[in-house]
């Protein structure tokens, strides 16, 4: 596995407050990696230490075996980032705003800048000051993507987006990793994470809870069902216990790295009938990893 | 070859890839000898991961539905119409094996369970006998 984005013990405090709390993740080449979790969970912080705009109190980020803080003007060519609320020179033009930031890159800039405003349908004559919120978003990616980056860093990229805009938009990103190009983009917007995504980590108060690809999300949190004589099952044998409920002698459990020793044993015991088991939706991960955070400790 | 997922369902979507492309073929709608799409335009018509396509793309390989022209990208075998008419079959008989497994968990008579089957069996083949008239 090549190696695209690496993060060890990064930390970053405000005001003696760890904002990122030691996180660790790797991005492996070709990714598109979604980082999800509430406001203020230390996403954007996260993203602008990997954009080389926020220097790290500890721990160290590096991007293609680059380092974000000390090699970032290096970094910038080769990394394209957007913001959440991006702002331009509002009195340009798209046209103008594209030939402005040419300036700093290659020759071709310009060109992949225009197929790409022609693409998401933008004029070239249109004052930025004037632009939809979607339309003023999309500039902001046509100027990233016309760079040819290798990593694209977005944060919320399609929040503020219409529904058709951003299956375009997520469909591009589907197209730019099949490239081979790597993604990071956090997002709120669950369902379509579900759909393009390869990787996910769940992030809480800086912390990471959980990071797995999406094949293996569906081993690492597994919901149980089933119905039992007696005494109820103990869940916490099973690994840990994001969710339980129950009501009469049904019983569920959604727990997050099951113990597959005990889960066959549940499966098998005399008193345990209808056992079910089954992956949950993203969705469903989020809403139980988020709620369960407060259970763990 | 039209294909469509449903990422919130419980089928993981390269399986639902795979299901799909099987079903296609097995229908006589996708003919030994084409091209699929690539993966990227897969991916991009779908709006999901690359990675996800390319993984159908292989378990259709392994299950030599497909093989992999130089240059050309996947095509459909000769033999694929015949495996996937025995894997369509296979996958109906799963189906058909759950809903009877719930049948029987319900506490449903073997008796009740065979009327429910003969009286769906007649609804499924009047529906495919409206289809072939239209």
């Amino acid at each position: 596995m090549e190696v695209a984005i690496e993060i060890r013990e990064l930390t970053k405090l405000f005001g003696g407050r760890a904002v990122v709390n030691r996180l660790s993740l790797t991005v492996p080449r070709g990714a598109i990696f979604a980082l999800l979790g509430e406001n203020g969970a230390g996403k954007t912080t996260t993203l602008r230490m990997l954009t080389g705009l926020l220097q790290p109190d500890a721990g160290s980020a590096t991007i293609l075996g680059k380092d974000c803080w000390r090699d970032a003007a290096a970094l910038r060519r080769r990394v394209g980032y957007v913001p959440e609320r991006p702002r331009f020179y509002d009195w340009m033009t798209v046209g103008e705003i594209g030939w402005f930031s040419a300036g700093f890159h290659d020759r071709e800039y310009l060109a992949r800048y225009r197929e790409r405003v022609a693409k998401f349908q933008l004029d070239l004559a249109a004052c930025l000051g004037k632009l939809s919120k979607g339309q003023y978003a999309k500039v902001g990616l046509a100027l990233a993507l016309a760079a040819d980056p290798e990593v694209l860093i977005l944060d919320e990229p399609t929040s503020g987006l219409d529904l058709l805009v951003r299956r375009e938009f997520l469909a591009s990103m589907a197209g730019l990793a099949a490239e081979g190009r790597t993604i990071l983009i956090s997002s709120h917007q669950i369902a379509e994470v579900e759909r393009v995504a390869s990787h996910v980590a769940f992030l809480a108060h800086g912390k990471l809870l959980l990071a797995a690809t999406m094949d293996e999300l569906r081993q690492r949190v597994v919901r149980y069902r089933l119905h039992y004589e007696g005494q109820p099952p103990d869940a916490a044998a099973l690994g840990t216990v994001l969710e339980r409920n129950g009501s009469g002698k049904q019983w569920q459990a959604i727990i997050q790295d099951p113990n597959g020793a005990a889960v066959d044993a549940l499966r098998g015991a005399a008193e345990v009938y209808d056992f079910e088991e089954s992956p949950l939706a993203l969705e469903e991960v989020y809403c139980a990893l988020m709620a369960g955070k407060g259970v763990k400790s | 070859m039209l294909l469509d997922v449903h990422p919130d369902g419980p089928v993981p979507i390269y399986e639902q890839i795979v299901a799909q492309v099987i079903y296609g073929i097995a229908s006589g709608a996708v003919e030994p000898g084409t091209l699929l799409d690539s993966v990227r335009k897969v991916a991009e018509r779908l709006v999901v991961n690359p990675n996800t396509v390319a993984r159908a793309f292989e378990e259709l390989e392994r299950r030599g539905v497909v093989t992999a022209r130089r240059g050309r990208g996947m095509e459909v075998t000769a033999e694929a119409p015949a495996l996937c008419r025995a894997q369509r079959q296979d996958m109906v008989r799963d189906r058909i094996r759950q809903a009877l497994r719930e049948a029987a968990s319900s506490a449903l008579t073997p008796e009740q369970i065979r009327k429910i089957v003969d009286e769906e069996l007649a609804r499924a083949n009047g529906h495919k006998r409206s289809r072939e008239k239209s």
